[in-house]
């Protein structure tokens, strides 16, 4: 396994990006210049002082995606103010410093050919996002076209929409859905990924989905994978405690691989999943097995 | 290198120097590896291991207190076999000091459990959970019958020669007679404390947080309680005591050695800060360079009352 790296993290910049979200920008080298897309580094939300013990309250760190990773140095951080974590980590000024691990979890997958992809972040859920969408368009990394990848974001309404610029300027199509229709597809992230694929669908190409935010949306979007039969990994949320498989804490419940009917499609067999009561599950933790999971192991209830 | 010497000596149990990381917090040993070495602890204490594999509680297992946070996770484990052929060589690898935590339903699978993992090498020793607060059947109930521990431990006993701690769980009314019932059973040593019973509810839902509703409270939040036991159970019986309670950094342990423990275990700590384990160690070192103590030991028990 791969080393992790803890270091007290020197706060660069600390941007507003919309109501109650914020980008965190922290100086880790060694963090930065191993992470990969999916992957996430715990943060301990309060100011360390240099020679200090830790403060105990609160107590745990908080696992954050990456949204950015800067000449390999710096880590942009996208999140919204929740709790009483992200409360205190909100206060950090440039030239502070907290204490950070990683790199934690597996990544995103690339498409072996030319596909097109969607990634899906609802709200906070696009973090991931804008590091894989640079890796996707990268001629190293994921060779695909840039007008292949198709950022999808759903917010509350306008106020909450942020990263669009930066988005745009990577070249890549950034297209936004609000619940109240305040800004571009009225209604949920959902709906809107649910008109592209319709629109799409009889084109042949190949698609796939990425997605992270509520889970709820993930369960939609989840089930709209299957009834588009497309590939499609999801980013989970859970509670952490330590972020690197010691507590077992972060359980999420999946199907017993390989299980399910085989139904004969096409000359292409595929595997359906049988009702919860019926399939063999098992719990995974987000932070080893995930964060990233493959949306046909997941159980949703 | 320093000339303090950190060794100790728990019963039969010689270890380099006092601190652990606790069962449950270290799962077995290769996710701390991507912290620092193994060989560096004074011992790992793996994760309970039970006779078949379980698979744990369902989420949420775990939630945030003031200080402080709650677990349920279910003694989520390999089983002893699993344990055997794909955990341990990596432990042995590593050259770890490791005492495998054991756990069971029925009194008489705690010796089964002995017996199997007596025939591996790279194996130094035995802690027996007789304190899990967060299974069905077993675990608490057991914990508060010093009877029940009493014949727990002598099962085991009569199928190791490896030395044998017994973890204590806190939730009981007269913590020294279960550990007198422990040391009568034979076993060397009682591991102190386990995490209190408790719970946390989201008043949004009406539900509590927890799937379980109730589970282990571990973390500083627990660490005045843990002292105040260890210390009763000190002052009682002078047996060898591993502490264990939210212990956070040196500071901490040195409170846990001056109240009665002979060795410390680092849980809770690992969550927030993966390095607090070897910051410990060298905590402690330093404390005994400026105290111009040659021997960590002789802190065990020395508070002055």
């Amino acid at each position: 396994m791969t080393p992790i790296f803890q270091l007290d993290a020197r706060v660069l910049d600390q941007a507003k990006v919309a109501e109650g979200s914020f980008i965190l920008s922290l100086e880790a080298p060694q963090i930065a210049e191993r992470i990969q897309p999916g992957q996430f580094i715990q943060i301990r939300c309060v100011k360390k002082e240099a020679g200090k013990e830790f403060q105990n309250d609160p107590l745990l760190p908080r696992p954050f995606s990456i949204y950015r990773v800067r000449q390999k140095q710096v880590l942009d951080i996208l999140y919204e103010v929740v709790g009483r974590g992200t409360e205190r980590m909100a206060q950090a000024k440039k030239g502070d410093r907290l204490n950070v691990f990683g790199p934690l979890g597996d990544t995103f997958s690339y498409p072996a050919k030319s596909e097109i992809s969607f990634l899906i972040g609802g709200g906070v859920g696009l973090a991931p996002f804008y590091d894989l969408a640079e890796a996707l368009i990268d001629p190293k990394r994921g060779k695909q076209e840039r007008g292949n990848v198709i950022v999808l974001l759903g917010a509350r309404n306008r106020r909450k929409i942020f990263c669009e610029k930066e988005f745009k300027t990577l070249g890549v199509r950034f297209e936004i859905a609000t619940d109240d229709g305040s800004r571009g597809f009225k209604g949920f992230v959902t709906g809107l990924l649910e008109k592209k694929l319709q629109a799409t669908s009889n084109k042949q190409q190949a698609t796939r989905i990425y997605a992270c935010g509520p889970k709820p949306m993930l369960r939609v979007i989840s089930q709209i994978s299957e009834k588009f039969e497309l590939p499609c990994e999801i980013s989970i949320d859970a509670h952490m405690p330590c972020g690197y498989g010691i507590c077992f804490g972060c359980a999420v419940k999946v199907r017993v691989q390989g299980t399910g009917y085989r139904v004969e499609k096409d000359k292409k067999t595929t595997l359906h999943p049988t009702p919860s009561t019926l399939y063999p599950m098992t719990y995974k933790l987000a932070c080893m097995d995930g964060p990233v999971f493959d949306a046909k192991g997941l159980v949703w209830e | 290198m320093s000339n303090v010497d950190l060794s100790v000596q728990i019963g039969p149990l010689k270890l380099k120097n006092p601190v652990m990381v606790a069962s449950g917090t270290a799962s077995y040993g290769e996710e701390i590896s991507r912290v620092y070495p193994l060989n560096r602890l004074g011992a790992l204490v793996t994760k309970s291991i039970t006779l078949k594999p379980r698979q744990g509680n369902p989420p949420h297992r775990v939630v945030e207190s003031s200080s402080g946070m709650l677990n349920s996770i279910g003694l989520q484990n390999v089983g002893v076999e699993e344990f055997c052929e794909k955990k341990l060589p990596f432990l042995r690898k590593a050259k770890a000091a490791v005492i495998v935590n054991i756990a069971a339903k029925r009194i008489e699978d705690y010796a089964s459990l002995a017996a199997r993992l007596s025939q591996e090498e790279g194996i130094a020793g035995f802690e027996l959970n007789v304190s899990c607060p967060n299974v069905k059947e077993g675990g608490l109930e057991f914990g508060t019958n010093a009877k029940c521990i009493a014949e727990i431990v002598r099962g085991v006993r009569r199928e190791t020669r490896l030395p044998i701690l017994t973890k204590l769980s806190p939730n009981v009314t007269d913590i020294v007679s279960m550990a007198r019932a422990a040391m009568d059973g034979g076993s060397d040593a009682v591991s102190l404390v386990n995490t209190f019973l408790a719970m946390a509810v989201d008043t949004r839902r009406k539900m509590p947080v927890l799937a379980t509703v109730t589970g282990g409270l571990s973390g500083p939040a627990i660490k005045p309680i843990a002292l105040r036991m260890i210390w009763q159970v000190y002052s009682a019986l002078k047996c060898p005591i591993v502490g264990i309670g939210g212990i956070m950094n040196a500071q901490d342990a040195l409170e846990f050695m001056m109240v009665g423990a002979l060795a410390v275990q680092v849980g809770t700590a690992s969550y927030v800060n993966p390095k607090a384990p070897l910051e410990i160690i060298e905590g402690l070192t330093s404390f005994a360079e400026k105290e111009k103590l040659r021997r960590l030991e002789g802190l065990v028990g020395s508070l002055n009352v």
